[in-house]
C-alpha cells in the first residue's frame, strides 16, 4: 500500500467518524432538548397527520422562505434539488450492485454539477448585495459557500474536463465500505476534491449545516397545535 | 419523550450509515473489492491487436472520445476523418459488448443510451 493510500484512508475513516458521532451527537441533543412551551407557529395544524403534511411542504419546499423572499427561495431550492441529485448520483461508488433505478437516474446527462455551482454562485452574490442578508451573513456562511463551490467546481473538472478512471474510483470507496482499503487513484483532481469532500464532513456538524436534521426538530413547526385540548406537559417540568 | 428521541436517532443512524449496512448484510465486509472481469480484446487478421488511444487514457476517456466522434460525425460530417472512433471500429476488437462494455458500466452504475436495447439506436444485441 502506498503511502498517499494509507494517509488517505486513514483520512477517510476519521472524517466519517467525526461526522457520525458529531452528527449523531447533535441529533441526539435535539431530540432530548426539552421544548417547554406549545409554540407551533400560526397557522398551525391540529393534529399529526397535519404536522407531517407541514414539514413536507417545508422539508420538500421550502415553504416559509417562499412566503419569505423568493428570490433566496429560488436560488437555495435550486441548489438544493441540484444538491439531492448529485448525492444520489454519487451513491452508485457506494454499493457494490449498483441498483438499476439508481443507473437509470444516472444516464440522464443533465450537467447537475453546473447548476448547483451556479446556484451557490448565486446564493453568494445574494448575500453581499441584499444589505439585510449582507447584516446578518456570518464568516461562516461565505466560508461554507466558498466551500461548496469548490467542490463543486473539482467536481465538475473530474467529470467533464479532466476525466479520472471511474472504476478505480469504485474500487477506492468500495474497498473503504468494506474495510479493505486499496489504492487511490492518482488523479490531482480527484485528489483535491475528495480531500475537500473529507474536510467537509469533518468541519458539518459544527456548522450551520447541521440544519439538515435539525429542521426536523424545530418546536414552531413540528409541534401539533392542540394546546386547548391535550395538557402540554415538559416532563423535566413534573415534579414529585 | 425518550422512545421519540431514541427513534430519531436510530432514523438517522440507518440512513447516514446506509452502505456500511448493505455491505454488512451482503457479508461483503473484509472482502475484496470487487472489479469487473473484460473479455480481452481480438484484433481481425493483419491489424495490430492495440486500442485506439492508450488504455488508460481509454478507461477513463472513451466516452468523450466517442460523443466528439458522434458530434463531428453527426453535426459536422467527419465521418471518415473520425472513422477509428466509431462504434462499429470498437466492435471489430472489443467483439462482445455483453462482457465488455456492459459489464463495466453495470459495476460503475452507467446506462449508456447509444444502446438499442436501452432505447438508443446501435446494436440492440451483442455484436458477432
Ligand atoms: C485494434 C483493436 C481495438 C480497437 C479498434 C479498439 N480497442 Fe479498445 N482496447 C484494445 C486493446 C488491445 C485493449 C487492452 C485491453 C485488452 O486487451 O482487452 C483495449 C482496451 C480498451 C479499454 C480499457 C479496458 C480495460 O481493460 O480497462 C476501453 C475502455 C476501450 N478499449 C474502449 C474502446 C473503444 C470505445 C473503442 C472504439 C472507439 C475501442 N476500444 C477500439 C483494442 C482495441
Ligand atoms: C473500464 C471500464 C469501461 C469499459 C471497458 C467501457 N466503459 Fe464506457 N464508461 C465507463 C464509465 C465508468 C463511464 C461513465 C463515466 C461517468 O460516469 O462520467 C462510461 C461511459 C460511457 C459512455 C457515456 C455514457 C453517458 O451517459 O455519458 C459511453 C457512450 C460509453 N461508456 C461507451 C462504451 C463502449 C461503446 C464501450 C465498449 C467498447 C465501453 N464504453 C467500455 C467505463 C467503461
Amino acid at each position: 500500500m502506498s503511502g498517499l493510500t494509507l494517509l488517505y484512508t486513514l483520512f477517510a475513516y476519521v472524517a466519517i467518524a467525526v461526522f457520525l458521532v458529531g452528527f449523531l451527537a447533535r441529533i441526539w441533543k435535539y431530540a432530548t432538548t426539552p421544548s417547554p412551551l406549545k409554540i407551533p407557529l400560526t397557522p398551525a395544524p391540529v393534529n399529526s397527520v397535519g404536522v407531517v403534511y407541514r414539514m413536507v411542504q417545508e422539508v420538500g419546499f421550502f415553504k416559509s422562505l417562499f412566503y419569505s423572499n423568493r428570490i433566496i427561495w429560488i436560488g437555495g431550492y435550486l441548489m438544493h434539488i441540484a444538491l439531492l441529485i448529485t448525492i444520489v448520483k454519487h451513491l452508485r461508488f457506494f454499493f457494490k450492485t449498483t441498483p438499476a433505478a439508481l443507473a437509470w437516474i444516472t444516464s440522464f446527462e443533465i450537467y447537475v454539477g453546473f447548476i448547483f455551482f451556479g446556484a451557490l454562485a448565486f446564493l453568494f452574490l445574494m448575500r453581499l448585495v441584499i444589505d439585510r442578508t449582507y447584516y446578518l451573513s456570518l464568516m461562516q456562511d461565505y466560508v461554507l459557500l466558498i466551500f461548496l463551490m469548490l467542490i463543486a467546481a473539482t467536481g465538475i473538472l473530474t467529470k467533464y474536463y479532466v476525466r479520472t478512471d471511474i472504476i478505480k474510483v469504485k474500487q477506492f470507496v468500495m474497498g473503504l465500505v468494506q474495510f479493505r482499503p486499496e489504492a487511490i487513484p492518482g488523479d490531482p483532481i480527484f485528489i483535491i476534491h475528495f480531500t475537500l469532500v473529507l474536510l467537509l464532513l469533518i468541519y458539518f456538524p459544527f456548522s450551520k449545516l447541521m440544519h439538515s436534521g435539525g429542521i426536523f426538530f424545530s418546536p414552531t413547526r413540528n409541534q401539533v397545535d392542540d394546546a386547548r385540548e391535550v395538557r402540554h406537559v415538559t416532563p423535566w417540568a413534573v415534579k414529585g | 419523550m425518550k422512545m421519540k428521541a431514541i427513534t430519531a436517532f436510530l432514523v438517522f443512524l440507518v440512513i447516514l450509515t446506509l452502505p456500511f449496512l448493505v455491505s454488512a448484510v451482503n457479508g461483503d465486509i473484509l472482502s475484496q473489492a470487487p472489479q469487473p472481469k473484460l473479455e480481452k480484446a481480438k484484433a481481425p487478421a493483419g491489424v495490430e491487436n492495440k486500442c485506439v488511444e492508450e488504455v488508460p487514457y481509454m478507461r477513463a476517456n472513451h466516452m468523450n472520445i466517442l460523443k466528439t466522434a458522434r458530434v463531428q460525425v453527426v453535426r459536422n460530417g467527419l465521418r471518415e476523418k473520425y472513422k477509428k472512433y466509431s462504434l462499429e471500429n470498437c466492435f471489430t476488437c472489443h467483439r462482445n459488448r455483453a462482457e465488455f462494455c456492459d459489464k463495466c458500466h453495470s459495476y460503475a452504475g452507467v446506462e449508456p443510451g447509444c444502446f438499442g436495447d436501452r432505447g438508443g439506436c446501435h446494436y440492440a444485441n451483442t455484436k458477432k
